[in-house]
């Protein structure tokens, strides 16, 4: 066993503490406790039930030309509605969906109303992604598979991080949901890195270890998120 | 005897109801401005002062958006709400963290308020309460899709000024609670 020693804390948001009903029809779930492994960190792109906004990567290139939005995806100029069957769905009505592009552009971005990259992404500009390690090799194998809920930053946070306006985090549908220049840090100083472990604590939870014994599995860092406190800890392995 | 002072009370009591009734109805078409001295005169609650310390932030004048514009405000609702301008510094739970700022000519929305409301008052302050203040939420196209945080709501206080509601997701809107409010001026 290793002792782990709080070296940081970050402000975070999971789900709310029982299931509720949120105003789209999709449940809101509690975050997953428990100790998970990092396996991906990348911008998420939806195929599911978020597949018009989150289905096309965060900072895609966007253009306008007359009533169709363009996005440049996979490398290619495509018109939107091009893009999947989800937009697929809008084919017909090209100027409405142009409409609300705009519209959703303005409220994120007044001071840039015309869009010029893709920041509609529910999932921001970086998702961790975590598995639960159920034979603890430290790879995802057989039954084992990515969690429903990633850490990641929301569109209206990374607005207004970019305009430098203050934001609170909002409750989520069970990811975890940080800052977006605390998510940068995370990753850039290596607490947030693929094979790291994430502990997510129960919400009746109140009080942040400074230090506790854990099989840290010869990494360096380990995040801990605590639900009921909004946030995180990051522990050094010593 | 017995009969006459019967008939008497029938009588009042009638006249009672009518009164009334006809109060009620004329409160109920009464504009919601009208409404707001009433009913937040007496024991106001949390929910009750932030709605009028927003009240008051609508009836500034766009260049009053800014730290110092907002003091005499600030220092109304000082012994009511806990109050906080932001400084950059880290952001709690426990205070309203207010933010005045202006975008400039190239967007629509020439500045705002913006409200972090604490913890202790957005487990009481929803949705409903605004509309049932302030008015109905302004009509928008249906979303395209799903997002994964429900998009703001915005109501209308007047040709220059509106209210966007940030909230946690409900099933039913009137009673998600608000989170953020920002007080949004067009001129």
């Amino acid at each position: 066993m290793n002792t782990l020693v709080k070296i940081k804390e970050y402000d975070a948001h999971g789900g709310p503490s029982t299931v509720k009903m949120g105003d789209d029809g999709h449940a809101q779930t509690s975050t997953t406790t428990g100790r998970f492994v990092i396996k991906s960190i990348e911008k998420h792109v939806s195929y599911g039930k978020y597949a018009e906004w989150s289905g096309i990567a965060w900072g895609t290139e966007v253009k306008i030309i007359g009533d169709v939005v363009m996005v440049k995806h996979m490398g290619t100029w495509k018109k939107l509605t091009d893009v999947n069957a989800a937009w697929g769905k809008y084919k017909n009505d090209q100027k409405g969906v142009k409409n609300f592009i705009l519209k959703y552009q303005r409220d994120l971005y007044p001071k840039s109303p015309i869009p010029t990259k893709w920041f509609f992404n529910d999932f921001g500009h970086v998702s961790v992604k975590y598995f639960k390690d159920l034979n603890n090799d430290r790879k995802m194998n057989g039954k084992e598979r990515i969690m429903g809920d990633f850490i990641h930053t929301t569109p209206p946070d990374e607005a207004a991080t970019a305009a430098g306006l203050p934001f609170l985090l909002s409750e989520s549908h069970g990811c975890i949901h940080v800052r977006p220049k605390d998510i940068d840090t995370m990753i850039g100083n290596g607490y947030l890195k693929k094979g790291n472990t994430i502990e997510v604590h129960p919400y009746t939870k109140k009080v942040i270890d400074a230090s506790f014994k854990r099989n840290a599995f010869g990494t360096q860092f380990e995040v801990h998120f605590y639900p009921g406190l909004y946030k995180i800890a990051v522990y050094r392995v010593m | 005897m017995m009969r006459l002072p019967v008939r008497l009370y029938a009588f009042l009591v009638l006249t009672a109801a009518i009164v009334w009734c006809f109060s009620g109805c004329s409160g109920g078409d009464q504009k919601p401005d009208q409404q707001k001295g009433r009913k937040l005169a007496k024991n106001a609650s949390s929910t009750d002062n932030f709605l009028s310390y927003t009240d008051a932030l609508t009836k500034l004048p766009l260049s009053k958006f800014d730290s110092l514009g907002i003091v005499p405000t600030n220092k109304a609702f000082a012994d009511k709400l806990p109050i906080s301008i932001y400084k950059g510094e880290a952001i709690g739970h426990d205070s309203i963290i207010v933010h005045p700022y202006k975008n400039g000519k190239v967007a629509n929305i020439k500045g705002a308020i913006r409200l972090l409301v604490a913890q202790s008052i957005t487990d009481s302050l929803t949705i409903g309460d605004f509309t049932r203040y302030f008015g109905d939420i302004k009509k928008e196209k249906p979303l395209i899709g799903n997002t994964e945080a429900p998009l703001p709501v915005e109501i209308t206080v007047d040709a220059n000024t509106a209210l966007k509601l940030t909230f946690n997701s409900n099933k039913k809107l009137a009673l998600a609670h608000v989170t953020m409010v920002e007080v949004l001026k067009y001129r």
